[in-house]
């Protein structure tokens, strides 16, 4: 067989090769069959078989996966058995068998689709994830129906390479994780379930895949790389060869970072950096201790917003923020207020159509103006905070004035909290995202007024350069090694020592490896950044030496154009830290 | 048969963990347990998919009809679910 490649979107990096073992859906029969009056006692019969077959084999996975899955996974699977008995589903079915002389599939796809687009529907997103889970007790259902045997996930008993066509929650929810080596599917993008399952166990994997499932048989070799988004079949040889070396670089690179993870991060001079990480959750909180962070630089707050149907209030907020604060206890976590506008609204407040979204009613120039809201979310940030170790930050300031109107809504929140007796940490820190460039430039002012400066530098390399990443035609000029940018980073730097304030970063910028010695060398306190980057970057701050970081910076100083500084980038990594 | 009004105050409505604390409630119980709402629909309350179709918000005002041999310690408990927003 010939080696074939085909590229698909890298949603989870790293490399694996192994045999494939593709998941086929089994195709149902019947659905759109009806019987025959003298045949319903049969038919009936047929489907209470299924209906106690599929409880079994639920029942046999639940106690299978018992070792393997966590209580809530196992909670999915109960609510399968709790669908089979409920006395709205099955009774309707045979409803449907009896007076409108249905097939058992097709009375059964009838009514699962039914609930399954009521949930659907529904409110919450709990309530969109059980319907999936209701179609995958009604495909059951209908895949004993069939008489076909499917080959399911949990006949894997060895490490593979799973191909498919798409992976709900309820197949990942019973794979068994130390046999699966990679992913690759047909549909999916980088927000899709697929996507999002894999990173959080660490695995690679590559989706949008169209027809893999039909390119690859079963017990084929494979080789995936889903840093590149590449999946290759049938691989020759030297291919397999090449990529066995840069697999086994990769595995002892994780390795080694890996045992820096959780100390805390330290140059070979004895500077101390705090490396933290970026967390959107409660959820994100733990997994990014897992994983070393050593604080929360950045709370996004976004999406506790987006995924509600109306304004989150006081309390459903304080219980999320508290939550964090537990988890991170003495360990700073830095909550950013709402940083929302037109390009991302919520479905349940919408802000008119603008010309420039991007330049717009957003982030603080909209909590400014909805005071009621604004409020809200620093009252429960404020009510939180004696549970841990938090700190307000505003994104978006432009400048003294908003940033005093910020503060003057804090400090009204206080006196609220204050005259109903509800205590807050009065320590509390308050601190800014240092994006905008009429902020970095008046960063010495401004340096003034807050206990800290956290750069964000994806939008302030947008902002400064004009330029929107997203658009192919002039995304080369996206760049963090742009002069301008390292030297307003300077600048902020040098400006927040000079009040003796901290200055920390939550831009991409800190999590890449590459960026890290200058970052050093221009004296930032704290990276903070994705969970998954936090132990490459303790490695290499171990590798450096701060007199030679400080000596790097100075050498960007007269760098014309970002080729320059990128160079300079790469040859002291290659020299003074090499993996 | 007894039967009495009853209003959800549960901040998201009526969903998915409020139902499956009335439905563990009452699946154990003798009693026949319907939920009937204003525009005439109606659902066992021993059905989880039967009470996620009626889609009740908050504020909205049921009447729970309980009918069999256990049917006043059955209002009981569920009186008491609704005032305690079902453990919200």
């Amino acid at each position: 067989m010939a080696e074939k490649t085909y590229t698909g979107i890298g949603v989870s990096e790293g490399i694996r090769i192994g045999k494939a073992f593709v998941l086929k859906r089994v195709q149902n029969k019947d659905v759109d069959k009806n019987i025959c009056e003298e045949d319903i006692a049969l038919e009936v019969a047929r489907f209470k078989n299924a209906v106690r077959q599929a409880t079994d084999e639920v029942d046999d996975l639940i106690s299978r996966s018992a070792s393997v899955l966590g209580k809530d996974k196992i909670g999915v699977l109960k609510g399968q058995k709790g669908i089979y008995a409920d006395p709205a589903y099955g009774p309707e079915i045979e409803n449907l068998i009896h007076k409108k002389f249905y097939s058992p599939a097709k009375a059964v796809k009838h009514v699962t689709e039914k609930f399954a687009l009521i949930l659907e529907n529904g409110k919450n997103d709990y309530m969109k994830e059980r319907s999936s889970d209701v179609r995958d007790a009604g495909n059951r259902l209908l895949n004993i129906l069939s008489g076909k045997k499917s080959r399911g996930l949990s006949e894997i008993n060895s490490p593979v390479i799973l191909v498919a066509d798409d992976l709900s929650p309820s197949d990942t929810v019973v794979l068994d994780k130390e046999l699966i080596l990679a992913f690759a599917t047909q549909k999916g993008g980088k927000t899709s379930h697929t996507s999002i399952f894999a990173k959080s166990i660490g695995i690679p994997a590559v989706v949008g895949l169209p027809g893999i499932a039909g390119f690859v048989s079963n017990e084929d070799i494979v080789i995936l790389d889903g840093t590149k988004g590449i999946c290759i079949v049938a691989p020759q040889q030297e291919t397999v060869k090449a990529y066995e070396s840069k697999m086994n670089e990769e595995q002892e690179n994780r390795r080694i970072f890996g045992e820096y993870a959780q100390k805390p991060a330290v140059t070979c001079d004895g500077g101390r950096i705090i490396v933290a990480a970026n967390i959107g959750s409660a959820a994100d909180a733990k997994y990014a201790m897992q994983q070393g962070s050593e604080a929360i630089g950045l709370l996004r707050t976004e999406q506790i917003y987006l995924s509600s149907h109306t304004f989150p209030d006081e309390d459903e907020q304080f219980h999320e923020y508290k939550k964090i604060a537990e988890i991170y206890s003495a360990k700073e976590v830095i909550i950013r207020t709402l940083d929302i506008g037109g390009d991302k609204a919520m479905d349940y407040f919408k802000i008119p159509k603008e010309a420039n979204p991007f330049l717009g009613y957003r982030a603080i120039r909209l909590c400014l103006d909805q005071k009621a809201l604004f409020l809200t979310q620093l009252r429960a940030i404020l009510r939180a905070s004696t549970f841990g170790k938090l700190a307000v930050m505003f994104p978006m300031i432009s400048g003294y004035e908003e940033l005093a109107a910020a503060k003057s809504v804090l400090d009204e929140a206080k006196s609220q909290l204050k005259a109903e007796n509800l205590e807050y940490d009065e320590g509390i820190k308050t601190g800014i995202m240092v994006e905008i460039p009429s902020a970095a430039i008046m960063a010495d002012i401004l340096a003034k007024e807050v206990d800290f400066f956290s750069i964000g530098t994806n939008d302030l390399i947008q902002y400064s350069l004009a330029v929107d990443r997203g658009n192919a035609k002039v995304s080369y000029l996206y760049d963090y090694c742009n002069p301008a940018v390292i030297r307003l980073i300077k600048y902020v730097s040098d400006a927040a020592h000079a009040q003796g304030i901290p200055v920390g970063m939550c831009g991409g910028m800190a999590g890449d490896p590459l960026a890290v010695p200058l970052l050093v060398g221009l004296n930032l306190d704290e990276f903070s950044m994705a969970a998954g980057d936090i132990a490459r970057v303790k490695y290499v701050i171990s590798r450096l030496d701060t007199e030679d970081c400080k000596k790097l910076a100075t050498e960007t100083e007269n760098c014309k154009s970002a080729k320059e500084i990128r160079g300079l980038l790469i040859s002291f990594y290659e020299s003074h830290v090499g993996r | 048969m007894i039967s009495k009004n009853l209003v959800i105050n549960c901040k998201e409505g009526f969903h998915l963990r409020p139902a499956q604390v009335l439905m563990e409630k009452v699946t154990p119980l003798e009693s026949c347990i319907l939920i009937k709402t204003s525009d005439g629909e109606e659902a066992d309350a021993k059905s989880l998919l039967g009470l996620m179709s009626l889609g009740l918000e908050k504020g909205s005002e049921v009447v729970v009809e309980i009918s069999g041999p256990d049917e006043n310690k059955a209002m009981d408990a569920v009186e008491e679910l609704f005032h305690n927003n079902f453990g919200e």
